[in-house]
């Protein structure tokens, strides 16, 4: 097991009506897991809640959030309760991050190479000449023709694809254990999109580490992951293996999104009804689930066989 | 024609307009009172013949159109009239004493900026804790403090009640003379003429009101660096450097680069208002700089001295905008960078 999620919860800061300042639960008991070799898809509507996951477990939530509990187990060590200091030896080392919106993520005043240069820097004393050589070596291997010259670009200068494969390499120089890609094609056309899948799909496995991808195209699941975990209102309502899942979807949920894709999905990945309505208790999904009955007034449990489980009254999950 | 140039003629082109706006209003100074060649005097009973000299080097007798443009050419020309107390051309007068208030402002700009960068910086790194708020307090109390009343509270701290500040008597002991001159300050000047003991006493004059005038800058400036840094912490960027596993120092590194044009801007349009506070500082501390003439020249009346401080003023003001807007200009180039 190399990343174990358990009841992950985080709070968000809302100010009322009245001006008056409170939490609402943002992440209400999220788990999953991650195997080495293995690619996990965190799939769900916009504000489910799986980047604020993502970032609740490299301690980046940002100022108004705040965790409340949970664990987040990595190689053994609880994420969630470590110092800032050892954090930092974990961010960017082990655990790679690749975040949306390329063109804004890199450092704007510094050149491509020097921030690759710099990545490895931050972890271990480095050989100058050695890091620019591993630099544009990595830069190579994530299919960017002309690595010399490319090194002494700044980041304006590169096409989005680019800037986005520099992103993995930069993700992916220090040799991590994790990779965690958070919607790491939004913004890129289409056929962009499916050469950064399929390098970070071939990366993963050529290196035989754990990946998360963060989407809301249930396509790109399908297609790159191997195990799936369906996120609705801060919780997460079904997950197993990706084959199990798809043949067989237990919550009404992942029905729904499974016979929406894969056009609509993929095209705004804000369908299946309007936006995220959550009732105060009971099941999150029932005010737009076609199924509810009055039992769904009453928490559903998480019911499952084995690895694939969904969190519904009516589910039904044959053992694999 | 290429933009840049474009750009800077017609910031010149603004900066002339203001000028001749500055050039009116202080000639309209001297228009707006009832006897102007008696203002332009000063003395209350001039003599018949300097009276008719006035009247025609000014052409008092002529329509006040002609008697602007005639003003504007002496300034022009430098020549901005005589104190009417001591008789010397306020040109003299003021170049004389620009290095004193030059010195000053240097000096606390720099111990302001030494103050306010890391406070800001450690701020915005805990922002929204007792810490932060403990720092923004203390600014915003810095910035509604009337500067006089600063400077008078650290000396009764520091000179009357602890002794250990010496009497704001000037920029050096009243026993010793001034060093030569050379840069016009005379902590440099002592140095550079291997006097220990005068250097030892300009730079001890220096301290309290550098120290007042710094806190005056050093409280706004601390909340102008927050308020750029938590622009950078909240950009995709930083949240990605964090992500990254940088530490604190590259992490300040970073933010900092990215808020200097934000803060750059901030000092020079805070050091184009500074001339103001300067000369209540200089006055209390009997700096003898340009602030403290202009101040004195308003509560004598003396009408050529102040037209000459309103225009080094604005001169100032001036140069800092420049500044300013240069600073501006160099950020923009770095944002379409980016």
């Amino acid at each position: 097991m190399l990343l174990d999620v358990q009841d992950l919860r985080v709070e968000r800061s809302v100010t009322g009506a009245q001006g008056e300042r409170g939490f609402e639960p943002a992440l209400a008991g999220v788990s999953f897991r991650v195997v080495k070799g293995r690619i996990l898809g965190l799939v769900g509507e916009h504000g489910a809640g799986k980047s604020l996951a993502a970032s609740a477990i490299l301690g980046l939530l940002r100022p108004e959030a705040r965790l409340v509990g949970g664990r987040a187990l990595f190689e053994g060590q609880d994420l969630l309760r470590m110092s800032e200091a050892d954090l930092t030896r974990v961010r960017g080392a082990r655990i790679g991050f690749v975040v949306q919106s390329g063109h804004a993520t890199l450092d704007p005043n510094t050149r491509v190479g020097a921030q690759l240069v710099r990545a490895q820097s931050i972890h271990r004393p480095i050989v100058k000449a050695e890091a620019a050589w591993r630099a544009e070596t990595i830069m190579s291997s994530m299919g960017i023709p002309e690595p010399r010259l490319r090194a002494q670009a700044w980041p304006h200068e590169l096409t989005p694809g680019i800037v986005q494969r520099v992103v993995i390499g930069l993700a992916l120089i220090n040799e991590p254990q994790l990779l965690i890609a958070d919607e790491p094609t939004a913004g890129l056309d289409i056929t962009t999109q499916v050469q950064i899948l399929d390098l970070l799909h071939l990366e993963v496995r050529r290196r035989r580490i754990g990946g998360i991808i963060i989407t809301r195209d249930l396509g790109v699941v399908a297609q790159y992951c191997d195990d799936i975990a369906v996120m609705y209102a801060g919780q997460v309502v079904e997950q197993g293996p990706v084959g199990q899942v798809f043949t067989r979807p237990a919550h009404p949920l992942t029905r729904a999104m499974i016979a929406d894709a894969p056009e609509r999905l993929a095209l705004a990945g804000r369908r299946v009804g309007g936006p995220v309505a959550e009732p105060a208790d009971g099941c999150a999904y029932r005010a737009r689930c076609p199924d509810a009955t009055d039992r769904c007034l009453v928490a559903p449990p998480l019911v499952g066989a084995g690895v694939h489980a969904a969190r519904c009254h009516f589910a039904r999950i044959a053992a694999a | 024609m290429e933009r840049p140039v474009r750009a800077l003629l017609r910031r010149l082109g603004v900066g002339l307009f203001l000028a001749l706006v500055v050039v009116l209003t202080s000639f309209l100074l001297v228009k707006l009172d009832a006897a102007p060649s008696d203002v332009l005097l000063g003395g209350p009973t001039p003599a018949a013949e300097e009276r008719a000299q006035l009247v025609e080097d000014y052409g008092l007798d002529r329509p006040a159109f002609v008697q602007f443009v005639r003003y504007t050419i002496r300034v022009l020309r430098g020549e901005l009239g005589r104190s009417w107390l001591t008789g010397d051309p306020v040109l003299g007068e003021i170049m004389a004493r620009i290095p004193a208030t030059l010195e000053l402002m240097l000096y606390s700009i720099l111990l302001g900026t030494l103050i306010a960068v890391p406070t800001g910086v450690a701020a915005a790194f805990a922002r929204n804790t007792a810490e932060d708020r403990t720092v923004r307090g203390a600014s915003v109390l810095g910035e509604a403090m009337p500067p006089f009343l600063l400077a008078l509270l650290l000396l009764l701290v520091f000179f009357r009640w602890l002794d250990i500040a010496p009497a704001p008597s000037g920029r050096i002991s009243i026993v010793l003379s001034p060093p030569t001159a050379v840069t016009g300050s005379y902590f440099i000047d002592s140095i550079i003429m291997q006097d220990s003991i005068a250097a030892r006493s300009a730079l001890a004059q220096l301290v309290l009101p550098v120290v007042t005038l710094a806190l005056m800058v050093g409280a706004t400036l601390t909340l102008l660096v927050r308020g750029a840094m938590l622009a950078q912490m909240d950009a995709p960027h930083f949240v990605y450097a964090r992500a990254q596993g940088m530490s604190r120092e590259m992490l300040t590194m970073i933010a900092l680069r990215g808020a200097l044009p934000t803060i750059g801007a901030g000092l020079a349009t805070q050091s184009a208002a500074l001339l103001g506070v300067t000369a209540l500082v200089e006055h209390v501390f009997a700096w003898g700089g340009v602030g403290q003439y202009g101040l004195e020249a308003m509560a004598r009346a003396d009408f050529a001295a102040v037209q000459g401080f309103i225009l080094v003023s604005a001169a100032f003001a001036a140069i800092m905008h420049l500044v300013h807007a240069l600073v501006r200009r160099i950020a923009r180039i770095r944002i379409r960078r980016a």
